[in-house]
């Protein structure tokens, strides 16, 4: 396409601008919804695929293994599930000696942010770095993900609370007010929505573990009631659980029962070869109660199903663009019949039949290019705008 | 080609319009280089028709047509648009200027459409001077629906001539203007193409302009035409 010919054009779509404005808003509208839809799917699969190839295996109960795959990964609620996995799990594993094992406790929130309790291994495993402070080294520490703190305008040396778990229940665990000791960095994954605990302190908010005033000090012997087999002090309901964990009286925080039996949600298992995965999964393959599944399989079956319902949608889009072109063809014939006299001017000053052609071709490539980058654009702007809504967040 | 030889020559010419009695016979028709010919004869007897035989537009039956010293039927298509666009101007009966370009993009509407022709600084400079030359310099950024009647006649004028041809070729470009805008155009065309040598044929039916013209053919007595 020559300069001149592209002026010609360029100049007869601004001329009649008012009717170029609606056939490109017309054609835009009828590419936005197939590359809005073609951009959404490719972002999820994009979104699901990235984090579930960084998550080589993850134990968890046996069940719904999506449920258990997106939970572990983009920290959707383990409420109301009954079936949990134990530290035992996460001694089992560590005892085979084939990877890494990370525990995740994702039962409470924190000003509606999901606590994740975990261990240091997560941050190195995900590649989180702490933008500001430090990660949570001690009970009742923890580090913001940077979307949280930016809501909650919090920085390290505040306090958040985590949510009642039942406000109609007043026996039910109180809210636990946790020390920020950091911010991550922004990571752009579910991770930025999360707040982050050392398990134990996420035990302590279930009120698994708990803290309370020294029952054997000669002030709170009227407290003590009795000792129970073991020993240990058996305190009357005037006894005060504390409810944040201090440099004072983090010594007084302890655990009852069997430690093999405190829960986890799921372990995020790291094989360190292509040989332990295997054997660990052959391990976890004839279990009745846990199962070891590889994210990327279960996100590959999920997307599959997505792609199925696309091609329904590929379908009634194909019928859009087939109506579309028809359209075209009716506005460039009437086009065409409508400028024969200008054809005929042109081609008395000498334009080649070619270049006649080439003027009609410059202008629907134009309105093509045209409605396609407005498509393009809209459908991005949709994109930022609908991805918060479709896309699974914390 | 000599300075002596006719810059067109046609002799022996037939043609048909398919589909139509219409036939123009014509024995023979010359005109000099740098002369201004009118040509005149009743509506219907073939003066377009001649114009569109000459410049290769129509293809005729019989005869021959010589332009610039070139037998325009034995040119091929390319070649006759080459002529065209080189040798010859062409003001049309009816105003056709494009509506969506300015008056000055209108006047350089050859070089937009024709890749032999390069849109160079000295083209814009004459562009300039015809501008001026016609009284349309300061409405070069204007519209044609913003000209009047013998604006827009002036505007087609300088598109034909800012290839500077060698032959002007009109079919009654003063027809829609009254007598004296018909006169004062002429006048201007009488002086750009005085300087520049070109050989102008213009269709006529107003007898007033005839002392405009070197010499008059009466196409309605000169052909034969049914």
């Amino acid at each position: 396409m020559n300069g001149g010919l592209l002026r010609l054009t360029w100049r007869y779509l601004y001329f009649h601008r008012a009717r170029s404005v609606i056939l490109l808003v017309c054609l835009a509208l009828a590419f936005l919804l197939p590359v809005y839809l073609h951009l959404l799917i490719r972002a999820y699969e994009t979104s699901l695929t990235q984090r579930a190839e960084e998550t080589p295996l993850v134990l968890g109960p046996r069940g719904n293994e999506f449920e258990l795959v997106l939970r572990s990964l983009y920290f959707l609620s383990n409420e109301g599930s009954d079936s949990r996995l134990n530290l035992a799990d996460q001694q089992g594993m560590d005892a085979q000696g084939r990877g890494l094992a990370i525990p995740l406790h994702l039962e409470y929130t924190a000003q509606e942010a999901p606590v994740i309790g975990t261990s240091l291994d997560y941050f190195e495993h995900r590649q989180l770095r702490a933008a500001r402070g430090t990660f949570p080294l001690v009970l009742g520490d923890a580090v913001l993900g940077h979307d949280v703190a930016a809501r909650l305008d919090l920085g390290a040396g505040d306090h958040v609370l985590t949510d009642q778990t039942s406000l109609y229940n007043i026996a039910a665990e109180q809210p636990l007010k946790l020390r920020i000791t950091g911010v991550l960095a922004p990571a752009g994954t579910p991770d930025d929505g999360a707040v982050f605990v050392d398990v134990k302190t996420a035990w302590v908010i279930g009120c698994i573990g708990h803290g309370h005033e020294d029952l054997d000090s000669p002030e709170n012997q009227g407290k003590l009631l009795g000792r129970d087999d073991d020993g240990s002090p058996i305190g009357s309901a005037a006894v005060a659980p504390y409810r944040e964990i201090t440099e004072a009286n983090l010594p007084t925080f302890h655990f009852h029962g069997d430690p093999k039996a405190l829960p986890l949600t799921s372990l995020i298992v790291v094989p360190d070869s292509a040989k332990s995965a295997t054997i660990l999964k052959g391990h976890y393959a004839t279990s009745e109660t846990r199962q070891l599944v590889a994210p990327r399989d279960v996100v590959d079956d999920l997307l599959a199903i997505v792609f199925k319902v696309k091609r329904f949608f590929d379908a009634s889009f194909g019928l859009v663009m087939v109506m579309t072109v028809l359209f075209l063809i009716l506005v460039m014939t009437l086009t065409w019949k409508l400028r024969q006299r200008e054809r005929e001017t042109l081609k008395r000053i000498g334009c080649a039949r070619l270049t006649l052609v080439g003027l009609q071709v410059s202008e629907l490539i134009l309105l093509l290019g045209g409605a396609l980058a407005v498509a393009l654009g809209l459908a991005y702007v949709l994109l930022s705008v609908t991805q918060s809504f479709f896309f699974l967040q914390p | 080609m000599s300075k002596a030889e006719p810059i067109i020559a046609v002799s022996g010419l037939v043609y048909r319009y398919p589909d139509s009695p219409f036939e123009l016979s014509l024995n023979e028709f010359k005109v000099q280089r740098g002369e201004r010919v009118a040509l005149t004869g009743p509506s219907g007897c073939g003066k377009t028709t001649l114009l569109r035989l000459v410049t290769g537009l129509l293809k005729a039956e019989a005869g021959e047509i010589c332009l610039g010293g070139h037998k325009v039927g034995k040119l091929d298509e390319a070649e006759k648009r080459s002529l065209r666009i080189t040798r010859v101007g062409s003001i049309p009966q009816e105003l056709d200027l494009l509506d969506y370009l300015s008056v000055e993009e209108n006047m350089l509407l050859p070089y937009f459409i024709n890749k032999a022709l390069a849109l160079t600084q000295e083209v814009r400079e004459e562009c300039g001077r015809l501008a001026e030359a016609l009284g349309l310099a300061d409405k070069s950024a204007r519209f044609p629906h913003q000209l009047s009647q013998g604006e827009r006649q002036r505007v087609a004028i300088a598109r034909a001539l800012i290839t500077q041809p060698e032959i002007l070729i009109a079919d009654e470009p003063t027809g829609n203007l009254d007598g004296e805008t018909a006169r004062q155009v002429l006048e201007q065309v009488g002086e750009l193409i005085q300087e520049r040598e070109t050989t102008f044929l213009m269709v006529t039916h107003d007898l007033t302009l005839l002392d405009f013209f070197d010499w008059r053919f009466d196409l309605g007595t000169e052909a034969a035409s049914s």
